[in-house]
């Protein structure tokens, strides 16, 4: 059975038929949210919480095809949310900008991934991972992010501006 | 390498924890209980809602009322049928369970001494027969009626409401976001305190809203709405009345239209800030509800401030 057919019937309220969809792509939503958050713990979180609400909501998924556009919208949704709220905790606390990163081992890679990461802004970042990353088509990006191509051209070339200079340190 | 196939690399090189599978299959679970808890309550509030609503029209009927006898006409043939609804509480109830009607025009008529707004269903091309099961509240903090409707799948009228610079009564119309594609969802707001009178009519399926002003009304306290920042239209702020209504058990959750014409969730409404405050402190323990919430003193009759 194919992801269309599966989500029609996931649509209908088959939990089986959600739970294979999701199986399907529950590494590449995992590893979405943990490139907006850079911890394991928190990115298993949204992963849950985002699963969650999607199966809540199955029914205002109008087209079954656009499950996976659907799913990550919800995905990168909840990891914005969540960085929103850290910021705002970690700027009461004062304890400067490492929001998310409590791992206490990680690689040097993947901090340096962060690093460049984080220079730029949510939706550049967004950008990145699904065009680059995820391999979308700059239309399929344009869904996910509910933006006209336009705005999502804006973004990726902003991005790329900063990603250059950037990089230029990171992988000299 | 270029720099980005480089970044690809370590993106595709994120390792994938043992407990993926296991956090996956509990959210699922979770959706399940939450989605039957939802079922079940929803399902009560319907029948008990439609049962008190039928109650209280056999009783009027069968006591012969007048404004009951008035109300109610059996045309020739039997074609079309009015009947009156009674609020129980804040609530009117009626309709019947269906699927597949559209909203598809409103209307609005200015009498002397009163205003109406008149709701049309259709099936598909032609007017439906009976309205499909249907609430209608009243509110305060503005003075309105929010309007849901079940088994309807599309809202023709939204694209072209009707005008209500001329009205005295009507303030406002806009619809609602509504997490469920079969059902919508519009307030009506108006611009003092209103008797509303509720008809439904079968064959063409209507809804009728008569309001009068009610000149002996008293006037309503200022209260303190509860409530998230404006956001536009969409599912942001259904996705926060949801968690407020389903998950942090707010009962009176709604959404409503502010000054700018964007769109907020309140969590409900309170006679004194320390209660607004008391509330707010206990959402802000529920680490899934990540909305930032305000509190704003709100008179009866004005519309909601913009927030940012």
């Amino acid at each position: 059975m194919d992801n269309r057919e599966l989500a029609h019937k996931a649509r209908k309220g088959d939990a089986a038929a959600f739970e294979e969809l999701i199986k399907f792509c529950q590494e590449k939503l995992y590893r979405i949210a943990y490139s907006y958050v850079n911890n394991r713990d928190d990115a298993l979180d949204i992963v849950s919480e985002s699963v969650y609400r999607a199966y809540l909501n199955l029914r205002t998924l109008k087209n079954p095809s656009y499950f996976d556009t659907w799913i990550i919208r919800i995905v990168i949704n909840q990891a914005i949310n969540f960085l929103n709220k850290n910021r705002r905790v970690m700027l009461k606390e004062d304890i400067g900008l490492n929001t998310g990163s409590r791992d206490a081992v990680k690689s040097d890679e993947t901090i340096d991934l962060h690093a460049a990461m984080g220079k730029l802004d949510e939706n550049q970042k967004t950008v990145i991972i699904l065009k680059y990353f995820e391999d979308l088509t700059i239309t399929q990006v344009a869904e996910v992010m509910e933006r006209p191509v336009g705005t999502v051209k804006t973004y990726l070339h902003g991005a790329l501006k900063n990603l250059r200079l950037e990089l230029r340190e990171v992988f000299q | 390498m270029s720099s980005i196939d480089e970044m690809k690399t370590i993106y595709e090189d994120i390792s994938i924890p043992e407990e993926l599978d296991s956090v996956v299959k509990n959210a699922i679970r979770r959706g399940r209980i939450t989605m039957k808890n939802k079922k079940r309550s929803t399902g009560y509030f319907k029948i008990i809602g439609s049962f008190a609503a039928a109650l209280m029209i056999f009783a009027l009927a069968l006591n012969t009322s007048p404004a009951f006898a008035n109300s109610v006409k059996l045309l020739p043939g039997g074609e079309t049928i009015v009947r009156l609804l009674t609020f129980v509480g804040d609530t009117a109830v009626g309709g019947e369970i269906t699927d597949g009607q559209d909203i598809k025009d409103i209307e609005v008529e200015k009498q002397p001494d009163n205003e109406m707004l008149t709701i049309e269903l259709y099936q598909g091309m032609e007017a439906a027969a009976i309205a499909g099961h249907f609430t209608i509240t009243q509110i305060t903090h503005p003075y309105g009626i929010e309007v849901g409707l079940a088994g309807v799948r599309a809202f023709s009228a939204a694209e072209n409401f009707p005008d209500l610079s001329e009205m005295k009564l009507f303030d406002d119309i806009y619809r609602l976001v509504t997490l469920d594609d079969s059902a919508h969802r519009f307030v009506v707001t108006f611009k003092k305190p209103v008797i509303v009178e509720v008809s439904e009519q079968e064959n063409p399926a209507r809804l009728i809203i008569k309001v009068r002003e009610d000149k002996e009304a008293e006037q309503l306290a200022p209260m303190y709405s509860l409530r998230t920042a404006s956001m536009p239209f969409g599912e942001m702020v259904g996705v926060a009345e949801n968690i407020l209504e389903f998950e942090l058990g707010s009962e009176n959750a709604r959404l409503l239209q502010d000054i700018n014409d964007l769109y907020f969730t309140e969590e409900g409404l309170y006679q004194t800030i320390a209660e607004a405050e008391a509330r707010l402190a206990e959402i802000k323990q529920y680490e899934h509800f990540t909305f930032e919430m305000f509190i704003e003193k709100r008179e009866s009759g004005s519309v909601p401030g913009f927030l940012e």
